[in-house]
Parts: structure tokens; C-alpha cells; sequence
């Protein structure tokens, strides 16, 4: 057998469903064995976008897919997309291809050092030295992959190895976890609460992860604690409605120090306190914290105690352990809402905007880069376990491909972007038709980069007139030239229809909305 | 036609002469209910009233040619509509001249709440340098929650306005306002503990009627936070002063501003005019000089109308 068909052939047993890519050459020889009757190939028009795809396809699926790069040049493409899936913990097995070997000492056209360059946006880098590695090393791939942390698995595959002969993997074994019953680590948590006058409960991705949303809404009913979401979560975590849930921390220390002042302890679920701008003041200092985790790397960083778990079993235990506080949460948050939406409604203010949109959404999944509008968001549309998603890097052009792909597989997609973002991978919109995804695309339009505009008028006001900080481009034309149907809307008095328009749709559609140009204070 | 306007005596009354001189009719103007007046009342046709001289059914009954009663305001339980009606009388109002300055008068007295204004003129006068006290002890008006009873003209004025405060708007009102009124507003209605309960400013703009009348009472104030500010510019019955004392007296409240009374002008020692926690005014919200020119004008149409034989408008 083949290098090429042992590798596809392992594909089908380990439940591949799709390849991402946008091949080269280099490529060609492994590809001429996918057989597509049972694995899809679905091209993007960018190397980077198909890792994005293909972490939009796992959101659906639930499966680790495969994405094929064309060696040094398209993996150069993809480095933020692989940067945003390892922080992400998305699995996803990474071929790159590489130029044959038997000419590499003189480094031909399409050669590189692929090792070098993925190793630090992947959790490992695989390199076959013979033919008969290439399908243990998918094996392997795809269970380091599918590990916690998940996340991206390079397999570096040269172009001749691909023709040569090996072995086919009969049997396909997983890695399987066992953990314990964590009594006394238990006992030890809940005694700690149950001291405590003041609990904070700061909840992040690995609620979701670990399919631990209704323990934690469990454990919270009988606490009555506060719950608090990691800054810039990334993941829906817990119904934004909920009764106990007082909203997400800003990602500085000084503004995580004075939310968490008055509690005399924290309890950190399957989070991270993600910091962005820096503040010379300590995090947390001479708090008590409690951090629940999986994810020990992460943990490492942190000087509290930490209890390296299964937050989901954890949660479940403690329910019947812990003594209740009385906190309530403010009860007339969703009018303040309201009532700050209505004041900028006549300038198409970003909290009218999502005010509107919340009245339209169902059960579509968020896919969220609104970059300076994003904890607005997060205050106005319902957010679901399961139902949003952001990246947690700040990447630029991620969520066009993912909910692309999250659309084309099954799922409905809403997508919410800047301006900005959208011209970095607006090519997905090609994908989003060929392959009929069922995405709608909304275009926060505010002419520029208010991200960086915000930073500048908090920090560097000369630079604020800068040409730089306000390219202009129009989403909808873009859109009109990919085939997708799109419109543009400039006042209140629209917004309702053209949100209505892009919603109920099955076939992608796009939204621009002209936004207020206001600068935000988010500094 | 005789044509009797019954106005509270001021300058403004010399604003008033374009308007009375226009008539070809015979027109008296009164500024007090004295024996002359209800002599001519008697034998006129057509009488302009305000808030200021309530006429009750003993008078009216006096008024044989009495054909249609102009109220020059938004408030009409000075008079015995029900007796008018039931003689064929015609009686209407003006709803809508003074909204504006109704709701710039309760801004104005929230702000002056916040920010202790009375405290920081007089002291700065007096030479006292407080600007380290008041940096404590004052508020903003922007993030507050703004309770609005009564959701009518006036109020509906109010929160057209506060909404560039800022500030979160409930409000409490017989009527719910559709979706559409209230995206329009920025206010969403709550029931009427929770106007209470929630909100850190409260302004009164209810008619009086049996309903109203005590509404405001120590059940409802004992409900409020205790940094919460009253304001009452539509009718002092609906508010219960003995209430409100107490409710200030032991900080269950922090202060009431009210431009309205059960009797017009207050006795000297009416509880309110002197209790530092109160702001009071003399019914001035709704009669600044503008508002009086939109009144007179609306009200001297309707009578004009009235005369060329035409349906007067804003009947009650």
C-alpha cells in the first residue's frame, strides 16, 4: 500500500470527515489518493483560512479534521490561524507538505524549514523519517491532538515519501483518562467556601470543554454566589441571563483588582485571567484564589492554589457540600441596557445596534470579532454554552472562516465583525458560496480601526488623525463580487428589516451596518 | 359675548394685552375672586380659567350664559367638569403647551439635588471654600435610575430628554406604552413598587384624582432606596406631606422637591416650606414666560374658534 492510501485509509477509520486546504505540488502526491465519496476536500482561497475552517468545522463536529498546507509558503499563510487553534485548544491534524528529498540539500524552489517555523503555533511537530511512520504518526497526531489541551498537530509530509510502500494500521486505539474521585480534594474546596463569607465564582472555556455547563449552574444555584466569566472568554460558558452571572472581567489588573476587591474568595473554574493592557499593579495580590484546571501548563503561571482536575466532576461533588451565600444580581441590568441603547439609537450607536439584532437572534451560534464592540456584544446578544465563539488571541480575520466552515457543515452561523477584521479574510465569502454555508455575515462598519483608535485617543491622541488608523472599504460591494447577496443599512429606521433579511436565510447573506464612528473608551 | 379670564396676578399679565385686545367681544380680566368677579361671572360666556381659583358647582351654578370654559393649563380639578358637562357646557384644556417646561423644571431640580446646589451657592457666597466636601457628597445624573410616574405628555416629555443624561428609565403609568413608544423613549415600565424600589430619582406627573389622591403614602416611600429624590410638580394631594416628612425625618428618603401644594400659596408654616430636605417652589414648572405665551396663544385660538362658531379643540 501506498504512503498516501495507508494515510487515507487510517483518515477514514479514525472518522476524519473533511480535509481543508488550498494545495500546491507539494501536496498533490498525497492527494491523489482522497477518496471524497468518504472524505470531503473543501478548498479555501487562503492557506490560513482553511485552519480556520477547519476550527469552525470542530465546533460543529466535534471532530478533530484534517488540513492539508502547502509547505513552507502556506504555512506561512496559516501561522495566526494555528496560533488562534492551539490557544483556542482546538484539535485539528496540520499535514504540511515538503519538497522531495531527494534533491532538499540544495534547498529547491518550495523547500523550507517547516519544522522550525510550526513548532511554536502547534502542541508538536511530527516528522516521518520513513515511509512506514507516516500512519503511525497520523495515529499519534490524532491523539495528541484530541488530548486536553487539544490543540494542533503538525505532520510534516515530503512529497516522494507519499508514493513509497508501507504498512496499513488495522486497529485504532485511544487514550483514555481515569480520574479519580477527588474526595479529599473535595472535602478540602468545599471547606474552604463554606469559611468564606464572600465568594467570587470567575468561570472560563474549560466549563465548556469539559461539557460542564449544567454542573456549573448547579453548583451555583446551591452557592448563590456571584459568577464572574474569564476576561475575553472565548467560549459561551453560561447563559448570560442567568440569575447569578454578573458579566465578563476586562482583561487589565487593575480592573480585575477592583471587581474582585470585596470577595474574600475566589474560585477560578477552567479559566485564565488574560491580561492586555498593562497596569503596574500585581494580580490579585494577597487574595485567596482556588483555580480548578485541567490545563497545568497554564496553571504554572499562577501563584494560588491550584487542584489539576476535571471541572465537570469537581462541580458535580461540591454541589452537595457547599453552604449557600446570598448574593443577588442587579435586577434591572436589562433595562440599563435598554435605556443606553435608546440613547444613541439616532447615531446607530454599537448598543442600539446589538439591541436590535438580540430581537432577531434564535438559536444561531455567535461567532464573534467585533474587536472594540465585543464585551458590548457580550452584554446584549444571548450568550449560550455552545452558542459563541471569539478567538483568544486577537487574531484579525478569524471568525470569517469559522463560521464559514461552521456553516457548511451543519451548524447556523451568525458572524460579527469589524470592518477591519473582515478585509483580512474576506475570501471566506467564496467558500461561504461554493459550498452553500448556511452563515450570515454582519458587518460592524465603523470606517477604520477602532480598536486601535480607542488606544490612540487613551494613550497617543496626535496619532488619532493618522490615515493609517481609517482605511475604507465596503463590505457589500466585496460580497456582491464572491456572488453573495449583500446590503448595506445606514439608519435605525432600516436596521430592523435588513437584520431580519440577513437572519432568516439559509444560504449566506451579508450585512453591512454603517455604525456610529464614535470613538469607544476602552482604555 | 362676554368673555371673563380669571389669572393669577404678575407681570406676565402684560403679555397678555396683543392677545385681549384682538377680541371684539367685551373681555375682564380678574387676579382674585372678589365680589366684582362673580358678579361678571355671572353674565359671562365664556371664562378663562387656571389651576389658581378652583371653581366649584356653588359658583358655577351662578353662571346662567356660561357657554364654554377655556382651562388655560394641562390640570382641570379646579373645576367642576361633571356639573359643566351636565349643562351642555363646553370645557377643554391646553395638554401639551407646558411639557416641555415641566421637564426642563424637573432636570433642573434633580441636578440641583445631585450636585447641592442650594448648599454650594450659599456657601460660596458666604466665602466658604467647600469644593472638598462637595467632591464627596455630589452625584451625577448620568447612570442613575430614573423613575417616572405617570407616563403621559409631560412625562413622556421628561424622558425624551433625560434619555441624553444617560440615565436608566423606568416608569410607572395605568397604561403600558407599546414597544415601539417605549424603544422610541428608551423607558420601560415597571409596576409601581419597583418604580420605588428601584430608582434613585422618582418625578410625580399623575393627575389627582380618587386614585392618586394620597398615592405617594409611607407604604410606597418605605419601598424606595434610601438615596432617593422626589419630585412632585403635578398635584400636592397625590403626595402625603405627613409621609414624606416622616420618610425624610428617619432617612428612609434623602430629599423631595415639590412646586405643588394641597392649598395654593402654603400656609407660612406648612411643614415643607422649611425642612432642609426639601426643595420647594411656587407651581412654577409649567409657567415659565415661553410657557405662558404657548398657552395664552393656544388657549385665545380655541376661544376664537369658539366664537366663529367652530368645535374648540382639546375638549375634556
Amino acid at each position: 500500500m501506498k504512503v498516501s492510501e495507508a494515510f487515507f485509509d487510517l483518515a477514514y477509520n479514525l472518522k476524519v470527515n473533511r480535509v481543508y486546504g488550498n494545495p500546491g505540488t507539494t501536496e498533490i502526491p498525497l492527494l491523489k489518493s482522497l477518496n471524497e465519496s468518504k472524505i470531503m476536500y473543501i478548498l479555501a482561497l487562503h492557506d490560513g483560512l482553511s485552519v480556520g475552517m477547519a476550527e469552525g468545522d470542530y465546533y460543529y463536529s466535534k471532530k478533530a479534521q484534517i488540513v492539508n498546507l502547502h509547505t513552507v509558503l502556506g504555512l506561512g499563510n496559516s501561522i495566526s490561524f494555528l496560533f488562534s487553534a492551539l490557544k483556542n485548544k482546538v484539535p485539528m491534524i496540520v499535514t504540511i507538505g515538503q519538497q522531495d528529498r531527494r534533491h532538499s540539500y540544495y534547498e529547491p524552489l518550495l523547500y523550507g524549514p517547516n519544522e522550525e517555523i510550526v513548532k511554536p503555533v502547534v502542541k508538536e511537530v511530527l516528522c516521518p523519517f520513513v515511509a512506514e511512520d507516516v500512519p503511525k504518526m497520523l495515529m499519534r497526531a490524532h491523539k495528541v491532538a484530541n488530548t486536553y489541551p487539544y490543540g494542533p498537530v503538525a505532520l510534516i509530509l515530503p512529497m516522494d515519501m507519499m508514493d513509497e510502500e508501507c504498512g496499513k494500521i488495522e486497529k485504532i486505539e485511544t487514550n483514555e483518562f481515569i480520574f479519580g474521585d477527588y474526595e479529599e480534594m473535595v472535602n478540602e474546596i468545599a471547606e474552604e467556601i463554606n469559611s468564606s463569607n464572600n465568594v467570587a465564582i470567575v468561570v472560563g472555556h474549560e466549563i465548556e470543554i469539559f461539557d460542564a455547563e449544567n454542573e456549573l449552574v448547579e453548583f451555583s444555584k446551591k452557592l448563590r454566589a456571584p459568577i464572574y466569566k474569564e476576561p475575553l472568554c472565548s467560549r459561551g460558558v453560561i447563559d448570560n441571563s442567568n440569575e447569578l452571572f454578573v458579566g465578563e472581567l476586562l482583561p487589565a489588573s487593575l480592573m480585575i483588582n477592583q471587581a474582585l476587591a470585596n470577595y474574600d474568595l475566589i474560585l477560578l473554574i477552567g479559566g485564565n485571567f488574560t491580561l492586555y493592557p498593562y497596569f503596574p499593579f500585581e494580580l490579585l495580590k494577597d487574595k485567596k484564589i482556588i483555580e480548578l484546571s485541567y490545563d497545568y501548563k497554564e496553571t504554572t503561571k499562577n501563584n494560588w492554589k491550584v487542584y489539576i482536575c476535571n471541572v465537570k466532576n469537581v462541580l458535580k461533588k461540591l454541589c452537595d457540600l457547599v453552604i449557600p451565600k446570598n448574593f443577588k444580581r442587579d435586577e434591572i441590568k436589562e433595562i440599563k441596557l435598554f435605556s443606553k441603547a435608546a440613547t444613541v439609537r439616532n447615531q446607530m450607536g454599537i448598543e442600539y445596534v446589538f439591541y436590535r439584532i438580540s430581537k432577531f437572534i434564535k438559536d444561531e451560534t455567535i461567532f464573534d470579532e467585533s474587536i472594540s464592540a465585543t464585551m458590548t456584544l457580550k452584554d446584549y446578544l444571548p450568550i449560550k454554552p455552545k452558542k459563541y465563539f471569539a478567538a483568544r488571541t486577537g487574531h484579525l480575520g478569524w471568525a470569517m472562516p469559522v463560521a464559514t466552515a461552521y456553516g457548511i457543515v451543519g451548524g447556523d452561523a451568525i458572524a460579527i465583525i469589524g470592518d477591519g477584521s473582515f478585509n483580512y479574510s474576506s475570501q471566506s465569502l467564496w467558500s461561504a458560496k461554493r459550498y452553500n454555508a448556511n452563515t450570515s455575515f454582519i458587518i460592524l462598519d465603523n470606517r477604520g480601526y477602532g480598536i486601535l483608535k480607542s488606544y490612540s485617543l487613551a494613550r497617543y491622541p496626535e496619532l488619532l488623525e493618522s490615515d493609517w488608523l481609517s482605511p475604507e472599504t465596503n463590505a457589500e460591494k466585496i460580497a456582491n463580487s464572491y456572488g453573495i447577496e449583500a446590503k448595506s443599512v445606514t439608519t435605525p429606521e432600516e436596521l430592523d428589516n435588513s437584520i431580519s433579511w440577513v437572519l432568516n436565510n439559509k444560504e449566506p447573506r451579508l450585512l453591512r451596518i454603517e455604525i456610529d464612528r464614535s470613538i469607544p473608551k476602552l482604555f | 359675548m362676554k368673555i371673563t379670564l380669571l389669572l393669577p396676578p404678575g407681570e406676565y399679565l402684560k403679555n397678555l394685552t396683543q392677545f385681549i385686545t384682538g377680541f371684539k367681544e367685551e373681555v375682564f380680566l380678574f387676579t382674585e375672586l372678589n365680589e366684582e368677579a362673580l358678579k361678571t361671572l355671572e353674565e359671562t360666556d365664556i371664562l378663562i380659567s387656571t389651576p389658581f381659583f378652583p371653581l366649584r358647582k356653588n359658583i358655577l351654578e351662578r353662571m346662567k350664559n356660561l357657554k364654554f370654559v377655556q382651562v388655560a393649563s394641562t390640570g382641570y380639578d379646579h373645576i367642576d367638569v361633571d356639573y359643566l358637562k351636565s349643562k351642555g357646557i363646553i370645557v377643554s384644556n391646553v395638554p401639551d403647551a407646558n411639557d416641555e417646561s415641566v421637564a426642563e423644571y424637573v432636570i433642573m431640580v434633580a441636578l440641583a439635588f445631585l450636585k447641592r446646589f442650594e448648599y454650594s451657592l450659599n456657601s460660596t457666597r458666604k466665602g466658604e471654600w467647600v469644593l472638598g466636601e462637595l467632591a464627596n457628597t455630589t452625584y451625577d445624573l448620568k447612570d442613575k435610575i430614573f423613575g417616572i410616574l405617570g407616563m403621559g405628555r409631560k412625562g413622556k416629555a421628561l424622558a425624551k430628554r433625560l434619555i441624553n443624561f444617560e440615565v436608566t428609565i423606568i416608569y410607572h403609568d395605568i397604561r403600558k406604552l407599546n414597544e415601539e413608544e417605549e424603544n422610541k423613549l428608551g423607558a420601560r415600565y415597571v409596576e409601581l413598587e419597583k418604580l420605588f424600589q428601584y430608582s434613585d430619582i422618582i418625578s410625580i406627573h399623575l393627575p389627582l384624582n380618587e386614585t392618586t389622591r394620597n398615592l405617594v403614602n409611607i407604604n410606597l416611600l418605605k419601598m424606595a432606596k434610601n438615596n432617593c429624590f422626589i419630585i412632585n410638580t403635578s398635584r400636592g394631594e397625590i403626595v402625603n406631606v405627613n409621609d414624606i416628612i416622616e420618610a425624610l425625618n428617619k432617612g428612609i428618603i434623602a430629599g423631595y422637591a415639590t412646586d405643588v401644594y394641597s392649598k395654593e400659596p402654603p400656609e407660612p408654616d406648612d411643614p415643607l416650606l422649611k425642612h432642609p430636605k426639601v426643595i420647594v417652589t411656587p407651581h412654577q414648572a409649567g409657567v415659565s414666560k415661553d410657557a405662558t405665551m404657548r398657552i395664552a396663544q393656544k388657549s385665545f385660538s380655541n376661544v376664537l374658534l369658539f366664537l366663529q362658531g367652530g368645535k374648540p379643540i382639546n375638549q375634556v
